[in-house]
């Protein structure tokens, strides 16, 4: 049975994998639905620069990530004039973990919208509904297989970040030590059999996000 | 693609040979930038660099590492209870001091006392993780000499070893740290706010240690490190003397 530390670690995890994937999914939404949708000047360098922290390696984020918020930068500075200070809480956890796992939940929100028919659409305008009736009542239900992918997916990717977390969250206990950073904590003091533990932690997290996105797409066996 | 392939192929055995004879020599990461130039045109001498509780951890754990040099006493006689290191071999190297250091502009030119700290302007301070890094140890039994552990509590940020407090200072994302002053590598950066009395923690001592049953090429890696020579070099760096004050 997990004990109290292994159950704060997760909870914690939880948290900052629900934030991170809370204000990262109406941005992936949003931008996902702009380069399946809109043609415009630039678009595909847009769209690399979105995917960039796929590719980036976390730790490099993370470089960017402190740099941004800490007083070396304007931003760091503007934050701190306004009484917000971010580094090395959880907050910072879930920052770094949402812009990791942003081009992921961007992609399957663009493949999303990509896979709606768009003459039903029409056929919605046509019938009278205005464009944002069209885009809640035909367009969000009919990709909501991949938006709903796209949540499953970046939750998943938030619970397992590390690089850019360490860096601008620090491994704190109780604070901002989530799960994969435990692993690594209980790994170097050489708790193996708590390292266990917390990794079947991350497993059996990784395996509800997983079977919650079954549960909530029943459907999906059966219209394939 | 094939030529691709092709070129894949040919560097997996440069990927997977590690030379025979390999001296692996572990260190406290506090050494890195003075240790490394001296080792540097050494053939057959692989380092890594750590915390070193957690290099110790790694030793235990199987590491085929031959020398160890640990900032803390304490790790290097873990070794040596559990049999790991040659009888006698283990012995003080170097030692160190400690201080508060900051970047920040307001502060640079402050000084302050260790009792000063929970009123100083402080919202951050990196000490290390003191499961790992001795530095966070020596810190820490500092500020509970002085009974002012408790009353700084969570802004306390436990980094992973001494290079990272630096880094953590340095970037501007903690207010203050504290840290060797050998760790300070670019002093026009920083101000040293508190020279910590060295009364107040264990002393610090770097020891190194061979391993029990050494390769030769280990013994006389250990033999050249331990020598006068090397030893003025480090002393030169800023590391003092391992005997005497």
């Amino acid at each position: 049975m997990p004990g109290r530390e292994e159950c704060e670690v997760a909870l914690l995890t939880l948290r900052v994998a629900v934030c991170a994937v809370a204000w990262v999914f109406p941005l992936a939404l949003c931008c996902g639905w702009l380069l399946a949708r809109r043609r415009f000047p630039l678009r595909s360098l847009v769209e690399t620069v979105l995917l960039l922290p796929l590719v980036l390696p976390p730790s490099a984020l993370g470089f960017l990530l402190l740099w941004l918020l800490s007083e070396q930068s304007c931003c760091g500075r503007a934050l701190r004039a306004c009484g917000l200070d971010p580094l090395f809480t959880w907050q910072a956890a879930a920052l770094a973990s949402g812009v990791i796992a942003f081009p992921l939940m961007l992609r399957f929100c663009q493949a999303g919208f990509q896979s709606v028919d768009r003459r039903l659409e029409s056929m919605a305008r046509t019938l009278g509904a205005s464009p944002p009736r069209v885009f809640v009542a035909v367009t969000l239900p009919l990709a909501r297989r991949g938006l709903l992918a796209a949540l499953v997916i970046g939750f998943a990717r938030a619970i397992s970040e590390f690089g850019a977390t360490l860096i601008v969250a620090g491994n704190i206990p109780g604070r901002t030590r989530t799960l994969p950073l435990a692993i690594y904590s209980s790994l170097l003091t050489g708790e193996d059999a708590l390292a266990l533990r917390f990794a079947a932690l991350s497993l059996a997290l990784a395996l509800l996000a997983l079977i919650l996105l079954r549960r909530l797409e029943p459907a999906a066996e059966g219209e394939r | 693609m094939r030529r691709l392939a092709a070129l894949l192929l040919a560097l997996v055995p440069c990927a997977c040979a590690r030379p025979g004879g390999e001296v692996i020599l572990l260190a406290a990461a506090s050494l890195e930038p003075y240790l490394g130039p001296l080792l540097a045109e050494h053939r057959g001498v692989r380092v890594a660099y750590g915390a070193s509780g957690a290099l110790a951890r790694q030793m235990e754990q199987g590491v085929p590492a031959e020398i160890v040099i640990l900032a803390d006493p304490q790790d290097g006689e873990r070794l040596s209870r559990q049999g790991l290191l040659e009888e006698g071999s283990l012995a003080p190297f170097l030692r160190n001091r400690l201080v508060l250091i900051s970047a920040r502009p307001e502060l640079r030119e402050r000084r302050l006392a260790l009792e000063d700290l929970p009123a100083a302007p402080l919202r951050r301070i990196a000490v290390g993780d003191p499961d790992l890094a001795p530095v966070g140890r020596y810190a820490r039994e500092a500020l509970a000499a002085r009974g002012i552990l408790e009353a700084l509590g969570p802004r306390l940020v436990p980094v992973q070893n001494a290079p990272a407090v630096w880094s953590a200072v340095s970037a501007l994302a903690c207010d203050a740290g504290f840290l060797f002053p050998t760790d300070i590598v670019a002093p026009e950066r920083v101000g040293i706010l508190c020279e910590v009395d060295p009364s107040l923690h264990r002393p610090i001592v770097y020891v190194i240690g061979l391993r029990r049953g050494a390769s030769s090429p280990a013994r006389a890696l250990y033999e050249e490190i331990c020598s006068p020579a090397v030893r003025a070099k480090l002393v030169a760096a800023g590391f003092l003397p391992p005997g005497g004050e």
